[in-house]
């Protein structure tokens, strides 16, 4: 990713850009779930989205269903799109918290438009006129990571980027500034550079195995350590959205994608054996697992450093979250983003790495809250795992965004942060997070009004999620799918 | 909560309680809801800043508290606002342009900011005003409000209000009244507390006693409910805003009111020039060991051409905040909460800012202490930035040899400025954080327009072509001159304004 948006964003001519990329060493392809951001960057490279889904088997997502977060039983969907319009000249979920108040059983998932066509495997692409209920949502793509790699690769050589193949054995750094001069390879090849950019996953080549920054731990607020990984034949209809079910020491996902099913077991190795984890995904599999399961081991946090010298961390090496809400692609995305914006010239100047650092980590920050709120706001007691979650401590940020959202139902905003606050509220209200009190400003809107005006709106959510056509029928129909 | 209902008393007088008044009801509807206004005895010119202010367009703001814009100026004779022309801060004799709204268009991943560094060092002389709608309607007399479609070029031209206090006060006070708001007869006397220092009820001089749930001091810095300002709680800003003083006027004009504000800079401050219909507003601001009141008014009887100054009410001004602007059960909002040097945010701006923040946050039946963690959290961030804002223009002068401004040029900065400050000179970026009050190109004209030169230019904008720059300048400019010539003059949108308005008033008259 790195490579292709570079080659497309900086002037050509200027900047030369080497990649260098062994056979031998595997990738992790375990984000294959993206966010909506996704089609900016897509699109900031001139990708043709039929092109682009067909070639990587792509498939659509309007959110992601958690099932088994709250209590046991429980299903709700973290949709791309908000929650109503503003009502009575108040945040919606402010009316419906105060209409389930006044005994109201409608669910909020009626005022989701993406989840009203995702629950009926409906999709078509937003449309314009502010006045339908198709211009509420966004949407992200499901796709096989590795094809997406493939393609990238493909772009970035017709863009310049040189790619080598090779192993780097050793890292050569000025003896003063301990800037990073030169890479070498198994081969006995010599890379020289300015500007280095360490995509060398967890291990983190560059930024933590030469520059030594450090990392931050998360893992008491996030304990899963460990994830398989194995894909499976699809069955059913293809769904346009993610599936995360929690289980009892993690979850486990699955991610439709046109020629397969991809799945995975999160899981924390403190609650719960690598044995039992594997057996675990082999049995809930829809269909006979298509290879062997893949087993990936990780720390979740964050580099301290995601800049240091002339060492950028894009990807892995700059942390590692777990794919609970399909960040990892994102992650990568924003950090390319910024290092476009804080591009150095030949003098670094050190302002740059500065501010990148700054920004990056209230990213990493804010999605690290938002990832715990999954876990700690749950009714389990079923496994010790979950009664650790339910009665950790959490980061003190996470505790006083749950003491508003509890009290009043306020959602403060945030400059840097991807997930806004229908993301909050999804999980929030999926996860049995309820207000014990509303803005008291959505009385200005008589009762009577505000039951009909919920019922015009759920009614008409439907006809117009009725009237969209299935999600395999509009891959087709664009020609993302043979 | 249903049927429950709650008072709201609000203590103070002139715009800040009226304007609070209506908003309140305006929100709320009348149910569940009474409000009840208490003077607190001080004319309303008695407050800084109290005869004519002006607002700036909102950033982030969920709920626009104030009342209909259309209405404002057809019925309190306010005006439009495109900005701010500062003359005699970059230099003597200098003027420069802020405007409201966004600068240019970006081209490709580079900032438009970056492209105008870019065209300056291959020696093409160009200003971000020259590719700002709202500079250029300023510069041309224009004004037209967006018809609210984000992909207009007209979106981004942004604007605020220019109004006179006293009738912005008067059409809040009928509106508030006719919604069911009551007055007290009696000013402010007495004020009950419980034991927890909680207000219960006040009490007036003609022997009333309020009681109420939620108490708001519109009282200006006497903070007559909120407790003395300096003293105990409030954050000083005198090492940073060095004038300490003002006087303001107001003169009758016969001419259609200019869509912006002057801000002129002499020897020992700054006067601020706020054009509305029928009149013009002068505010000076300055540094009572640097100017004479006499001085000031020699300046003001320059201006209106004669030696009569109406109004001309001197105040001594203590710049500086509460740190806890909501305590308990009582919000100090506007200039009882917060006074700051207009050059930027102005007074008026932030009473907007802050009763919107109080609606959006209002407990209702909820935990009260949460709210108002979160109202003060929101708050000391957004005066922090505005603050950094006002005192970056004194920084940043160019005005060598004058002891006013040498001593701040040299002042010390806040942390938060100082990084801001950092990052600009060296990157030409503007560093954000959230509840910034301002969007970042106004950061970013105020430091290039001051005078600062980033050390390194964006290598992305350097590697693009020269043509292709000029090109794609010149095609935003002519995208906006299409717009600034469809615009109207605003002397002639305020007049069918106007006119809109008398007619809907017969025609209601009518019913």
């Amino acid at each position: 990713m790195t490579a292709a948006a570079l080659s497309r964003l900086l002037p050509p001519g200027r900047v030369g850009i080497q990649l260098v990329e062994s056979e031998a060493i595997g990738t992790i392809g375990v984000g294959e779930a993206t966010v909506p951001h996704i089609r900016f960057f897509n699109a900031k490279l001139g990708f043709d989205e039929a092109d682009f889904m067909a070639r990587t088997k792509a498939t659509f997502k309007l959110g992601i269903e958690f099932r088994n977060w709250g209590r046991k039983g429980d299903a709700y969907i973290h949709p791309f799109g908000a929650f109503g319009d503003d009502l009575g000249g108040v945040p919606f979920h402010q009316q419906w918290i105060r209409a389930r108040q006044a005994g109201s059983d409608t669910g909020i998932e009626d005022f989701s438009f993406p989840i009203v066509a995702a629950r009926r495997g409906k999709f078509s692409h937003p449309a314009e006129d502010p006045k339908s209920p198709l211009s509420t949502f966004s949407y992200a793509y499901q796709f096989d990571a590795t094809l997406y790699a493939a393609y990238l690769r493909e772009f970035a050589g017709q863009h310049g980027v040189k790619r080598i193949e090779g192993r780097v054995v050793d890292v050569k750094q000025n003896a003063q500034s301990g800037f990073v001069e030169s890479l070498s390879l198994e081969s006995g090849e010599k890379l020289e550079a300015e500007l280095f950019i360490d995509c060398s996953g967890l291990r983190g080549l560059l930024i933590e195995q030469t520059l030594k920054t450090g990392y931050d731990e998360w893992g008491h607020w996030l304990p899963c350590d460990r994830a398989y990984a194995v894909p499976c034949d699809t069955s059913g209809p293809l769904m346009p959205y993610t599936r995360a079910t929690a289980q009892d020491a993690g979850w486990i996902w699955r991610i439709p994608l046109q020629h397969r099913v991809g799945n995975g077991h999160v899981y924390s190795s403190a609650f719960c054996s690598d044995e039992h984890a594997e057996r675990v995904l082999l049995e809930q599999l829809e269909s006979p697992p298509t290879s062997d399961p893949f087993k990936l081991c990780y720390t979740t946090g964050k580099r301290r450093r995601q800049w240091s010298k002339n060492v950028v961390a894009i990807g892995l090496s700059s942390g590692f979250l777990e794919p609970l809400e399909s960040t990892s692609i994102h992650l990568i995305q924003l950090a390319i983003g910024y290092l476009v914006d804080f591009f150095p010239d030949r003098d670094f100047n050190p302002m740059n790495e500065i501010e990148f650092n700054r920004v990056t980590a209230l990213e990493y920050e804010r999605i690290r809250d938002f990832l715990i709120l999954h876990y700690h706001a749950t009714e389990r007691d079923d496994t010790p795992f979950w009664n650790y979650c339910r009665t950790m401590d959490i980061p003190d940020s996470l505790a006083y965004r749950m003491e508003l959202f509890r009290e009043r139902g306020v959602v403060p905003h945030y400059r840097e942060g991807m997930f806004l606050d229908a993301s909050w509220l999804a999980v929030y209200f999926g996860q049995r997070v309820m207000p014990l009190h509303y803005d008291p400003a959505a009385e200005s809107l008589p009762g009577a009004k505000l039951a009909g005006t919920l019922s015009a709106m759920r009614e008409e959510y439907v006809r117009a999620a009725d009237a969209m056509p299935g999600h395999e029928a509009f891959l087709k129909s664009i020609g993302a799918m043979a | 909560m249903e049927g429950a209902r709650q008072k709201v008393v609000i203590a103070g007088q002139g715009a800040p309680a009226w304007l609070t008044a209506a908003a309140f009801t305006r929100s709320l509807g009348k149910r569940g809801y009474s409000v009840t206004v208490v003077a607190t005895g001080s004319k309303p010119g008695d407050q800084p800043f109290g005869i004519g202010d002006g607002t700036l367009p909102p950033v982030g703001l969920d709920r626009d508290p104030f009342p209909d814009e259309f209405r404002a100026v057809a019925a309190s004779g306010a005006a439009w606002s495109l900005g701010i022309a500062l003359s005699g801060w970059a230099a003597p004799g200098v003027t420069y342009f802020h405007p409201f709204g966004s600068l240019g268009a970006e081209f490709g991943p580079v900032s438009f900011q970056q492209l105008v560094l870019k065209l300056r060092k291959e020696g093409v002389a160009i200003r971000f005003g020259d590719y700002s709608l709202a500079a250029m309607a300023a510069q041309a007399g224009r004004f037209k409000r967006p018809d609210g479609n984000p992909r207009s070029v007209l979106s981004t031209c942004r604007h605020g209000l220019h109004a006179d206090l006293e009738h912005l006060s008067e059409l809040a006070r009928i509106e508030a009244g006719r919604e069911g708001v009551a007055t007290a007869v009696g000013n402010l006397k007495a004020i009950e507390r419980a034991e927890d220092g909680s207000i219960t009820a006040l009490g007036t001089d003609a022997g009333e006693r309020i009681e109420g749930d939620l108490f708001i001091d519109c009282s200006g810095p006497e903070a007559k409910l909120a407790g003395p300002g300096p003293g105990s709680g409030w954050e000083d800003w005198s090492p940073w805003l060095p004038c300490d003083r003002i006087i303001s006027a107001s003169v009758e004009t016969l001419e259609p009111p200019l869509p912006y504000s002057h801000a002129e800079a002499n020897p020992g401050g700054w006067v601020q020039y706020l054009p509305m219909q029928g009149k013009t507003v002068l505010n000076a601001v300055f540094s009572s060991q640097h100017a004479e009141d006499e001085d000031v008014l020699r300046i003001f009887q320059g201006y209106i051409g004669t030696s009569e100054v109406p109004g001309g009410a001197c105040h001594p001004v203590s710049f500086g905040r509460q740190l806890f602007p909501w305590q308990g059960n009582c919000v100090a909002l506007g200039t009882t909460a917060a006074v700051i040097d207009p050059i930027g945010i102005s007074n008026l701006h932030l009473l907007k800012t802050g009763i919107g923040r109080l609606l959006t946050l209002l407990p209702g039946e909820a935990d009260a202490r949460l709210m108002a963690a979160e109202y003060n959290r929101q708050t000391a961030a957004e005066l922090c930035h505005a603050r950094d804002f006002a005192q970056l223009h004194y920084r940043l002068n160019g005005r060598r040899g004058e002891a006013f401004w040498d001593g701040a040029r040299s002042a010390a900065v806040p942390a938060s400025l100082g990084y801001k400050l950092q990052m600009y000179a060296n990157l030409g970026r503007v560093a954000m954080y959230d509840f910034e009050p301002l969007d970042d190109a106004s950061w970013i004209n105020l430091f290039d327009e001051q005078g600062v030169q980033p050390r390194q230019l964006h290598p992305i904008a350097d590697g693009i072509g020269l043509d292709e720059l000029k090109k794609h300048a010149e095609r935003v400019r002519a995208v906006m001159m299409d717009a600034l010539r469809k615009m109207p003059l605003h002397a002639d949108y305020l007049s069918q304004v106007n006119a809109n308005y008398t007619k809907y008033l017969n025609q209601e008259a009518d019913k």
